[in-house]
């Protein structure tokens, strides 16, 4: 049984993703044992990010005093826009370089069972980046989960009169890959894979 | 596949218990009340990771007990294999050969065809109980086409939540087009999938029931919501979206489909006797088990409840003979209906209350 302070410390921590009792406890005992210093750091620094991050307001992703790094860069190309559910989703295609275009961050896959519809997501915002023109490209990278397809195939039909759309190949339906693949399925990818517009 | 041991804790009303099924047909006898099901639940949880029935799994816990356990030793897909299960009231932990695992991971391994007196419906019941029977048996064939039904299912919870929306006019019918796409897809593949599983498993239920002794020959018949592919789906849901928009839930696809059993020629919903019935449920276990051994290679354990009680001597001795030829059968028999009579072909384990 832990005082109520280091109580309340590991519930705070229960809350954090991923985070089960047994972990927040380890958590919140090696936080009371570092020196205070270390310890106070880490709560200056959730303070401090909060206090100062805020959606950039052209792509949405996390930005400090106005645009964020990547919107800020000049040397960008400006034609071609990466859309991608969540800010942490822009860090693997960045260090994958093979993307040096812009990016636009939706804040979720839609989910009308769970209350999440076109107006929770930054779906208008990008309608508007993409009619002020400009726009060669549209890539939408949205997870291959029933979420993020849906989320590719609602932004494709709003877009596909304005510029060209693509989607990132991913063969079969359902986050699967071929290791997935039963005989009806199998059969059914080597037909031919949707393309995004059809 | 063979089980050769099954050991439980704490499930229902055993403290401990212990079976070491023949390689053929066991029975397992005992009067009512004496746990002779439960161990055959034991068995399904051991081999599947569930129980044989859609109430909640924690409810085999024995009353007073926190956790239960089942161990199955055997031989699967050509090895040596030892499963555990351990329940509690909120969790479930799976391991084959001492590795952690997931339901559909077990169930990759082993396979099982069950029979219990409430699949008697098969015949007579509404569409929904011969659709998950196609289902099951499709898993059973293809153990990994779970992964569509569950996506064909929570995609169809995300359009009826779009049509709720539109007809609260919250949101546009634009907001459709992505769900009904996604639909048609999963919606033609689990067609697709019924429509094979039917044109292989007809044939051998044909023989079955044969072989059961019926006089009329019997069939099965695929009747699908919507035949065709993912296009044909996809313009269905768009022209009755209007008609899903006012109904607020979606009106066609195979969640509407149903499976016709037929005896001499005739739908087997009007015109079958009790008998009849359970002749052509346990035909198509069979045919399921036989399909099962044509896919995977590999001959699934039989476990039937409380299957002889209704059955007379010649059909009695039909079905056993059947299961032993197929492989190994776990069945359970109270003394009134006995396995005396069968004695040379079934091996015979008594459970005391
Ligand atoms: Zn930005």
């Amino acid at each position: 049984m832990l005082p109520p302070s280091a109580e309340a410390l590991v519930r705070e921590l229960t809350r954090l993703p991923g985070v089960g009792r047994r972990s927040a406890q380890r958590l919140a005992v090696h936080l009371l044992r570092v020196p205070e210093g270390d310890a106070l750091q880490l709560a200056t620094a959730i303070e401090t990010a909060r206090a100062r991050i805020r959606p950039c307001p052209e792509c949405y992703g996390f930005a400090e005093d106005g645009l964020c790094p990547i919107c800020r860069d000049t040397r960008r190309e400006d034609n071609v826009i990466c859309v991608v559910e969540a800010p942490q989703d822009v860090d693997p295609i960045e260090r994958s370089g093979a993307f040096r275009g812009r990016y636009h961050v939706l804040g979720g896959a839609l989910s009308p069972l769970d209350g999440v519809d076109p107006e929770d997501l930054t779906i208008s915002q990008l309608v508007q980046r993409v009619e002020r023109g400009g726009i060669d490209e549209v890539i939408v990278a949205t997870n291959p989960t029933m979420t993020g397809e849906a989320t590719a195939a609602y932004i494709a039909g709003l877009l596909r009169e304005h510029t060209r759309i693509t989607r990132l190949a991913s063969g079969l339906p359902v986050g699967g890959d071929l290791e997935f693949a039963d005989e009806v399925t199998l059969g059914r990818a080597l037909e031919g894979r949707r393309s995004i517009d059809a | 596949m063979r089980v050769d041991l099954l050991r439980v804790a704490d499930l229902r009303c055993h403290v401990v218990g212990e079976l070491r099924p023949v390689a053929g047909v066991t029975a397992i006898v005992g009067p009512n009340g004496s746990g002779k099901t439960s161990l055959l639940e034991a068995v399904h949880l051991g081999i599947n990771g569930t129980g044989l029935r859609p109430t909640a799994d924690s409810r085999m816990i024995r009353d007073g007990a926190d956790e239960l356990g089942v161990r199955i030793e055997g031989e699967a897909g050509g090895a040596p294999t030892m499963t555990r299960v351990r329940l509690t009231k909120g969790s479930r932990t799976i391991e084959l050969d001492g590795v952690q695992v997931d339901g559909r991971t077990l169930r990759e391994r082993w396979a099982a065809v069950v029979f219990i007196p409430d699949v008697l419906d098969l015949v007579k019941r509404g569409p929904s109980v011969r659709r998950v029977a196609m289902d099951r048996a499709i898993e059973g064939a293809w153990p990994r086409f779970e992964e569509h039904e569950r996506a064909y299912r929570q995609t169809m919870e995300q359009r009826n939540a779009v049509l709720r929306r539109v007809r609260r006019r919250e949101g546009t019918e634009d907001e459709l087009d992505p769900w009904d796409r996604q639909l048609a897809d999963h919606g033609a593949l689990i067609t697709e999938a019924r429509e094979r599983l039917i044109e292989r498993l007809a044939p051998f239920f044909q023989e079955r029931v044969e072989l059961l002794g019926s006089p009329h020959a019997g069939d099965l018949r695929y009747e699908p919501s919507l035949p065709g592919d993912g296009a044909a789906l996809l313009q269905a849901l768009r022209e009755r979206r209007r008609e899903d928009i006012e109904r607020q839930t979606t009106g066609i696809g195979p969640h509407l489909d149903d499976l016709v059993v037929e005896l001499g020629g005739r739908d087997a919903r009007r015109s079958a006797s009790q008998g009849e019935q359970r002749t052509l449920v346990l035909a198509f276990l069979l045919a399921q088990a036989a399909l099962v051994h044509e896919t995977r290679g590999e001959t699934p354990l039989l476990l039937l409840d409380d299957v002889l009680s209704e059955l007379d001597r010649d059909r009695r001795t039909r079905l056993v003979e059947l299961g032993r030829q197929h492989g190994q059968v776990l069945l359970t028999a109270t003394g009134a209906d006995g396995v005396d009579d069968l004695a040379d072909l079934v091996h015979a384990l008594e459970v005391r209350a």
